[in-house]
């Protein structure tokens, strides 16, 4: 299965086991509901059916041993949107870096190894870090030895 | 201190890749290198091997992975990377050479 259909496979999975574990209890509250008019009934029933409903898609999901898929990394991008960096140093350096552990990411889920997928993870943040350093690093220097030259 | 215009080691092994693979990805030249390329470090030198002018780099004409979000960029060595690292490859072969007749 591509990786990229993945997504969209599981959630059709938890949507329709979701929809199918819920559809019996949600009735009897319903029936149960409006055959005493009593709105209580009803009031639990909306608050209910919902927090079933959510129930449902888990242990759907957990049936279908599906698990929805986010991309690694988001925390990442959103450093680097707040990191006082060149627009070029972003896309070019740290974009690709996580561009980079996603792609490995997307590999391991595949290839069914979520161990590795894991490490993936860890070792992509890890080198984010090294990164940092080695960019900062990097500028501070050129900075450093343009001032010298100008002395 | 060394000519600027001159490439690293580091430099010169990711223009070695380059020339020998043609255009490629970061995480491709990683892999190739057998280690040689940090992943840590391979974007910040490309960026700097760009600036020198020794590389250059597009971004990839085909929509991004919908799940990687971020286009990914190809490099390339440009004329002046290849005649940088012929003269690097003929600078050590010469002193290689001297070593050997010393």
């Amino acid at each position: 299965m591509p990786p990229d259909k993945a997504p969209t496979l599981h959630w059709m999975v938890v949507l329709v086991l979701g929809l199918c574990v819920n559809t019996l209890p949600f009735l009897c509250f319903a029936a149960y509901a409006l055959d005493l008019r009593d709105l209580t009934a009803a009031a639990v029933t909306f608050f209910v059916a919902p927090i079933m409903l959510a129930i449902g898609a888990t242990v759907g999901a957990r049936i279908a041993n599906a698990r929805v898929l986010s991309a690694p990394g988001g925390l990442l991008e959103a450093t680097v949107r707040w990191l006082p960096f060149s627009k070029r140093g972003k896309a070019e350096v740290f974009g690709q870096l996580i561009a980079d552990m996603r792609q490995d990411y997307i590999e391991a889920i595949a290839a069914r190894r979520q161990w590795r997928a894991r490490a993936v993870v860890v070792h992509g943040y890890a080198t984010f870090g090294v990164t940092l350093i080695v960019y900062i690093g990097s500028a501070g220097l050129k900075r450093v030895i343009e001032i010298w030259k100008l002395v | 201190m060394s000519d600027p215009k001159l490439p690293s080691e580091t430099e010169a092994d990711i223009l070695r890749l380059l020339i020998g693979r043609g255009e490629s990805y970061g995480l491709e030249l990683v892999k190739a290198s057998d280690g040689t390329l940090k992943r840590g470090t391979i974007y910040v030198t490309l960026a700097r091997m760009t600036d020198k002018g020794f590389v250059e780099s597009r971004e990839e004409t085909t929509p991004p992975d919908e799940y990687i979000g971020i286009k990914r960029r190809l490099y390339k060595a440009t004329g002046l990377g290849e005649r940088a690292l012929r003269a690097v490859d003929h600078a050590q072969a010469m002193m290689l050479g001297k070593q050997v007749l010393a």
